[in-house]
């Protein structure tokens, strides 16, 4: 009936979930054609050359025992190692997570925090111009093809204006020389400006839009009539009482779909350059980089279903009808 | 609101911040190079990615090299022309003195005996080919080098001398680490080398992953001032960055905008309308030392019957192809030796169907087919207006008919060349009545079963190949005809066996030349691959900042360019 | 002085089909103090009358005409910000427990106290003391307004809601249906409740219901509406005695009489007609079993039969 223990419950049931996403991840890569030795088209690698990589890879054990030390290492916190990269699989998506979570989770915080009151608010001024407007852009940007639109966006600030660069993370001329932190701060900030305004606006469409949504159809309820009756000051009846029971639905939806706006991150770090884990992932799955593809997509289901553990504690909070 | 004006204020900091930026230090003069992704690693062992190797190809380098122009073999690290003993196998190679690795270390016989035992004992997946004829390798004193081959190969000349050499006193504390391990050659290729140490024309300085690599000019390096072709060795440019950027568009906005100043992969042709119009920017087109094929699987029928196979390569327009599909960026083929390889191509190789109209080329097949007892349910003919009067249901001789059969192809979206080719083809052929299929097919999935499985009937693929000729050798020995092995059609002749095996042995370059230029004719003449076409090499430098890049095939992207760039100075 | 004065009043909602006309041209008066029952089948516009007074219409309800006085002011002239300040504050409303009429989200106790903050300049202790006292003025445990709706029974809800709209002393307390969805000894217990409550603080009260019987004992007068009309008006006893209109015949003869004397229940024929398109004439000649010709032609005018009681109907004349 604690939180505690909903929490000790919810965590079982992750690990459970991770441990069928573990297999699954298995079967997944083992069941495309073609192994990384047969990947390989050289005609300098010799069949005998292959049999080596396989046997280096370890893919030369048979399936189930392949299987076995993969579960038996993972549980050990080891990952193992890329066939293509040089360090450990951990290492190599802690290098790149956090520039994906840096962009990623800055574009969902910064578009939350401007799609919910204007959705509140556009919903709250229904029928006039501005939500019709608000509402038209909204979908707009939330059925854009991303690639499109950050090309367009790189041409026009990063090409003409030239206020933004057009790609990447970093300045090489200001890392390799002796710049201070500040400046290389500041350069990290430079870079992010405009992926992170880009993925922004796409999260902050699909966010407005749900909240509108939500938001409509909390006014039709009796107790929005109450708080009115009561003679509650407008913005009061808005944001005390329909704001918040308008949340609950989108706290839902928001955990529930952050798992496919990864696809948007991806492409959006695909057209910035950003060096973040998408890119990674999805050269991994393509060249049966099995160790690698397993870990980033395993450490992503597990960001994946903390963020919905979060949601659901926060869920508890917004709605007292909700008891753990 | 708060969040929103801090992070706007943010924002403006930086730009002014930006605006602001401010040069340091001398005028260096940088080369600023795109990259669609970062180098895996710099294990040079290891390293199989094309980024790696544009990193690690500037560090290392080897004891015999290639003339820029005529591909010709000349000696680099070594000193003179291998002296080569048929009676002993043995070949003894001079080393050029006073080189330096970039510590200061001097360079000597023991670097490359280090370097080949490494690779031998190790049987290291990507070199074993090149080194597994060597029995030994001595150095009879700090400057002289002498091998013992246990079987002549000439690839020994061609690939063996050419491997890159890497520092002893770096890499055998290495070694010896490995060695104690249970798997050494995991834990070698698995090594993270973060400070390479090497002695090409520049140094490798700073990584910082994910976003960018930075090169400086070796002072010290040992063919600065040297005539190569007649131009003067550099190199002349200071530093090297590459920058990452992921799409074609951006590193073209990139290039327009001046961050870089050469992309370092083909862009597509369809990009070319537009960087043409760019005073800035020139465009280069070289041929791509590759070969697009089409492949039968000769255990199946009718496919093991030559006719067949001729047949079907008459009634392929590769004129067509280059024209209409390439759009003339890229060239139609006719052997299996693209023609960019001057030396070793045979302009001689029966040429099917060329500078034929589709009547000619479709009267020839049907003449082909009926010849070796191939019937049709409905003939198909030519009309007076030559026109083709399509045909119907083509029978075996055999009393069979020929059964519906793929042609496996990748997907558009991996090669849009090769599925646009795989139909035409299909269509060409169901004109005749021969029942083709083009089946874009992931690229996973057509190695796998052609390559593991044997299970198809024809596929459409490319390679890329070296400048040396071996690769027919492994494409149609017999031997060849194993799990993994290059030669998946099945394709079984003792006489070209015979032939290959000659290739391989004969050692002096003037008979080699024969040999190869018989096998051509031998392979097109019997036809297991139909040579399609090689593409261009596109790429996209600006003007305005350096001048003397190489053409070549394969691109302006090869170690000459670099050794000979010069800042732009304009007049 | 009338406490509040409905002058023909017009409200309708705007459809995409067309006007409801949910209050068709309806008059009536409240005296202080007083009960007033407002009795009609569901969608007959009851509620409509209801939020009109208070001017709570969804953003499709448009008053158009009328008056409504109240203390002799037009509630319909007054700005929006005034019209707030008198909410709750002199008419408050309590609205059927079975509707989400409080805010799962918020302890019960705080939704009373936010409505006496706002119109009343109390301390936070006073609040507080406050909501206990009007807990234990409908009968709860004061500590239970730290919980949330859902851990209220419908009954508890209920007497929370009359709580809430006691919470300022208004004049004017509008009961739309209160005790709808209660069963039914709950349904005594709140009815009991209210009109001890309106005794004990003296505040007049419009009483909404589609039932008929339950209105008999606490109203002094009673309106009877059928399709957004009010067709009959009187003192209760008066309408009992002597119902005019043959629909507040048929409604009274569809309950036990209030003696308990077995009457047979007879129920009205048809449905109630939509607001959209009602009926010319009189709207319940479709269903009336004594219609004329002039009914389905000509729309009666008040009949005033005796001091306060009157009816909308052609058999009349």
């Amino acid at each position: 009936m604690n939180l505690a223990k909903f929490i000790l419950g919810r965590s079982l049931q992750i690990a459970l979930a991770l441990f069928i996403i573990m297999t699954l991840l298995f079967v997944l890569f083992r069941v495309m054609p073609g192994d990384p030795a047969s990947m390989i088209m050289d005609p300098k690698m010799p069949p005998e050359a292959k049999e080596l990589i396989r046997h280096q890879f370890g893919l030369d054990k048979p399936l189930l025992l392949q299987y076995w030390y993969y579960l038996k290492n993972t549980l050990r916190g080891n990952f193992g190692r890329s066939f293509y990269y040089p360090e450990p699989v951990f290492e190599i998506v802690m290098r790149k997570l956090p520039n994906t979570i840096l962009l990623f989770t800055t574009a969902v915080i910064l578009s939350y925090s401007l799609g919910l009151p204007l959705g509140k608010a556009i919903a709250w001024k229904r029928g006039t111009r501005l939500e019709v407007g608000a509402t038209t852009v909204g979908l707009f940007f939330y059925t854009i093809f991303i690639p499109w639109f950050g090309l367009i966006m790189i041409w026009v600030f990063s090409y003409k204006l030239g206020w933004f660069p057009i790609g990447g993370m970093l300045t090489p001329e200001i890392w390799s020389g002796q710049a201070t932190s500040l400046e290389k701060l500041l350069d990290i900030l430079y870079h992010l400006a405009l992926p992170l305004f880009v993925l922004t606006l796409l999260f902050f469409a699909g966010s407005m839009l749900l909240m509108r949504n939500s938001m409509l159809e909390t006014l039709r309820e009796d107790y929005i009539v109450t708080a009115r009756a009561k003679g509650l000051p407008e913005k009061i009846v808005r944001d005390r009482h329909a704001a918040r029971n308008a949340m609950l639905p989108v706290v839902t939806a928001l955990s529930l779909s952050l798992a496919f706006s990864m696809n948007g991150g991806v492409l959006t770090e695909t057209v910035f350059s950003w060096p973040g884990l998408g890119r990674t992932l999805v050269e991994a799955v393509l060249n049966h980089d099995y160790p690698l593809a397993q870990a980033a997509f395993l450490l992503l289901s597990a960001f994946v279903l903390f963020a919905n553990l979060v949601a659901d504690i926060l869920y508890a909070y917004l709605d007292p009808r909700i008891k753990y | 609101m708060k969040k929103i004006v801090f992070s706007l204020l943010i924002l403006f900091l930086t730009l002014t911040m930006a605006c602001a930026k401010k040069e340091r230090g001398e005028v260096r003069v940088t080369l600023n190079i795109g990259m669609q992704d970062e180098p895996k690693q710099l294990n040079p062992f290891k390293a199989s990615d094309v980024w790696s190797w544009h990193i690690i190809g500037f560090l290392y380098e080897s004891l015999y090299t290639r003339n820029p122009e005529t591909f010709e073999i000349i000696p680099w690290l070594a000193e003179g022309e291998p002296e080569y003993d048929e009676e002993t196998r043995t070949c003894i190679v001079h080393l050029r003195k006073g080189v330096k690795w970039e510590d200061g270390t001097p360079f000597t016989a023991q670097d490359v005996v280090f370097t080949a035992q490494v690779l031998i004992d190790f049987k290291i997946p990507r070199y074993i080919s090149d080194w597994d004829f060597i029995k030994r390798v001595e150095a009879m004193d700090d400057y002289t080098l002498r091998f013992t081959l246990k079987e002549p190969f000439v690839i020994f000349f061609t690939s063996t001398l050419m491997s890159l050499i890497v520092p002893r006193h770096i890499w055998e504390p290495i070694i010896e680490e490995a060695n104690k391990t249970e798997n050494p050659l995991a834990t070698l290729l698995d090594y993270e080398i973060t400070a390479p140490v090497g002695m090409g024309p520049f140094r490798f300085v700073q990584w910082r992953k994910g976003s960018y690599v930075k090169l400086v000019r070796n002072p010290d390096y040992f063919a600065t001032g040297r005539e190569v072709k007649g131009r003067k060795v550099g190199p002349f440019i200071d530093e090297i960055l590459f920058k990452i950027y992921r799409t074609t568009d951006t590193a073209i906005l990139a290039l327009q905008k001046g961050e870089i100043d050469y992309i370092w992969w083909a862009i597509q042709p369809g990009f070319i309308g537009s960087l043409m119009r760019d005073e800035s920017i020139e465009i280069t087109n070289n041929p791509e030392n590759g070969l697009r094929y089409l492949a039968f699987n000769l255990r199946r029928e009718p496919f093991n019957d030559i006719n067949f196979r001729q047949a079907v390569a008459y009634l392929i327009d590769k004129q067509f192809i280059q024209t209409r599909v390439l759009q003339n960026y890229g060239q139609a083929l006719y052997s299996i030796v693209p023609p960019g390889n001057k030396f070793w191509f045979n302009p001689d190789t029966p040429k099917y169907g060329k500078e034929m109209s589709r009547a000619e080329r479709v009267r020839k097949a049907i003449e082909i087919l009926k010849e070796a007892g191939y019937r049709w349910n409905k003939r198909p003919a030519i009309n007076d207006e030559g026109e083709v009067i399509r045909g119907e249901g083509l029978i075996m001789p055999n009393g069979q008919p020929v059964p519906l059969f793929t042609i496996l192809t990748p997907p558009a979206d991996y090669d849009p060349l090769r599925s646009m080719c795989g139909m035409l083809i299909q269509e060409w052929l169901r004109e005749i009545g021969i029942p083709a299929t083009s089946t874009p097919t992931s690229f996973g999935d057509i190695v796998n079963k052609v390559n593991t499985e044997w299970n198809f009937d024809t596929y459409l693929l490319g390679w890329k190949l070296g400048i040396d000729p071996d690769h027919m050798r492994t494409f149609f020995h017999s031997k060849e005809v194993v799990r993994d092995g290059y030669n998946s059609m099945g394709y079984i002749n003792r006489e070209f066996d015979k032939l290959a095996d000659a290739s391989a042995r004969e050692m002096d370059e003037e008979k080699r030349r024969e040999i190869i230029f018989k096998m051509q004719e031998f392979i097109v003449e019997e036809a297991p691959y139909i040579p399609l076409f090689t593409s261009a090499q596109v790429e996209a430098h600006r003007k305005d900042r350096f001048t003397g890049w190489v053409n070549q095939l394969d691109g302006i992207g090869n170690g000459w360019s670099f050794l000979f760039l010069q800042p732009y100075e304009p007049r | 002085m009338k406490l509040l004065e409905v002058q023909n009043l017009k409200m309708y909602y705007q459809t995409s089909q067309g006007y409801v006309k949910a209050v068709d041209d309806i008059s009536f008066q409240v005296e202080k103090g007083e009960t007033v029952g407002l009795v009609g089948e569901s969608g007959c516009g009851k509620t409509s009358v209801a939020i009109s007074i208070l001017r709570l219409l969804p953003s499709n309800g448009r008053i158009l005409g009328g008056r409504i006085l109240f203390k002799g002011e037009d509630l319909l002239e007054k700005e929006e910000a005034k019209m707030r300040k008198l909410r709750w504050q002199s008419i408050s409303i309590i609205f059927q427990a079975a509707m989400n009429a409080l805010n799962p989200v918020y302890r019960v106790g705080e939704q009373i106290a936010e409505a006496i903050r706002v119109h009343q300049a109390l301390g936070r202790r006073e609040v507080k003391e406050r909501v206990r006292e009007l807990y234990q003025l409908v009968g709860m445990d004061p500590c239970r307004g730290r919980d949330y709706p859902h851990q209220y029974s419908g009954g508890m809800k209920q007497r929370a809601i009359i709580a809430m709209a006691l919470a300022c002393n208004p004049e004017l307390v509008i009961a739309d249906e209160p005790t709808t969805a209660l069963d039914v000894i709950v349904q005594d217990q709140i009815m009991e409740e209210l009109s001890k409550l309106q005794r004990q603080l003296g505040m007049a009260m419009i009483y909404i219901s589609h039932d008929i019987s339950i209105l008999a004992e606490t109203c002094n007068r009673m309106g009877i509406m059928y399709a957004g009309k009010l067709i009959e008006y009187g003192e209760t006893a008066s309408l009992f005695r002597e119902p005019l209109h043959p629909y507040t015949q048929s409604l009274l003869a569809s309950y036990p009489n209030l003696k308990g004397e077995k009457r047979k229940l007879s129920s009205i024929q048809g449905e109630p007609p939509g607001l959209i398109h009602p009926p010319p004439g009189c709207r319940f000649h479709p269903r009336c079993s004594r219609k004329k010709t002039i009914c389905e032609k000509e729309e009666p005018g008040y009949r005033k039969i005796e001091d306060n009681h009157w009816a909308a109907c052609h058999l009349l004349s």
